[in-house]
C-alpha cells in the first residue's frame, strides 16, 4: 500500500492494519501543520515527493525499525498536496510487546523519514510569501554504502542540521 | 545523447520547470549535465551543494555516468514531516 498520500490521513485504517494481540504498546506520532515557523503566520502548506525513492526508502524505514528494535510493526504514512493548519502531515505507527521499545522505534522512524525522504514542505505565509522549508541534504555516499540506513549514526549527525 | 533533468522543490523554482531537456555528448556524467543546466540557469548553482541526484529510484553520485534517453532527478535537501 502506498505510504504517500494525496486524501486526508485516516488513522483508523493504520491501527487496524497493525492490530496484534501480543502487542500490549501502541505508540502513535502524528505531525500535523503549525500556523506558525521562524516568526512568520503560516497559512497552508504544500507536500511534495519524489514518489519513486520516498516509496522505497519508507519501506525500508519500517523493516529497519522493526528490525533495530525488535517491534511487531511500523508503519508511516505521508501526506501530499496542498494541506491546512491542522491537518495531519504523518502518521508513523509502531505496535511493539512493551512501551519502551514501542517509543524509541517511533522516534528513529520519524527521524529517519525527515532526514532521509524525498519530500519536500512549502510553506504559504500570511503575507502572501511562500518558501520551501531548509532541509536535510540526503548523502549520496550514506546511501551508496550497504546497509547505511541500518546505521544510526549518519542520522543523529543529520539531526544537528536542524538547528 | 538527449538526458532530461527532473528538478523538485526549490530546484524546480529556480529553475521554472519540472524537466528540462540536454543535449549531451556520449560518456557524460552527472556532473556533466549539471555543468549544462547552471549553464542556462545561473541561480541553480548556489543550490547544487546541498543536492543529491537519482534515477529511478537508485541516488546517483556526481561521477556517474549517464546513459541516452536518461531522466537526472535533482533532490534538494528533504523537509518531509
Amino acid at each position: 500500500m502506498s505510504a504517500l498520500r494525496t486524501p486526508a490521513l485516516e488513522l483508523a485504517e493504520l491501527l487496524e492494519d497493525t492490530a496484534s494481540p501480543d502487542c500490549g504498546a501502541l505508540v502513535v506520532f502524528g505531525g500535523t501543520v503549525r500556523h506558525h515557523n521562524e516568526g512568520r503566520a503560516v497559512v497552508a502548506l504544500e507536500y511534495s515527493a519524489y514518489a519513486p525513492l520516498a516509496e522505497k526508502l519508507i519501506a525500508e524505514i519500517e523493516r529497519d525499525t522493526c528490525r533495530r528494535f525488535g517491534v511487531s510493526s511500523c508503519r508511516i504514512v505521508h501526506r501530499i498536496g496542498k494541506l491546512k493548519v491542522g491537518d495531519a502531515a504523518i502518521y508513523a505507527v509502531v505496535r511493539a510487546a512493551h512501551r519502551r521499545e514501542a517509543f524509541a522505534a517511533a522516534q528513529f522512524a520519524v527521524d529517519a523519514v525527515k532526514h532521509q525522504v524525498p519530500i519536500w514542505k512549502e510553506e504559504f505565509f500570511a503575507d502572501g510569501g511562500r518558501a520551501f522549508v531548509t532541509g536535510c541534504c540526503i548523502s549520496a555516499e550514506d546511501a551508496q554504502l550497504p546497509h547505511a540506513h541500518h546505521d544510526h549514526a549518519p542520522v543523529s549527525a543529520r539531526a544537528g542540521k536542524h538547528g | 545523447m538527449h538526458v532530461t533533468v527532473e528538478c523538485w522543490g526549490v530546484a524546480r523554482r529556480v529553475t521554472g520547470a519540472a524537466a528540462h531537456a540536454l543535449q549531451l555528448p556520449a560518456g557524460s556524467v552527472v556532473d556533466d549535465a549539471l555543468t549544462a543546466l547552471t549553464q542556462r540557469f545561473p541561480e541553480l548553482r548556489d543550490e547544487l551543494p546541498r543536492c543529491a541526484f537519482a534515477c529511478g529510484d537508485v541516488l546517483l553520485s556526481r561521477d556517474a555516468t549517464l546513459v541516452e534517453g536518461a531522466t537526472l532527478v535533482v533532490l534538494p535537501p528533504v523537509s518531509g514531516g
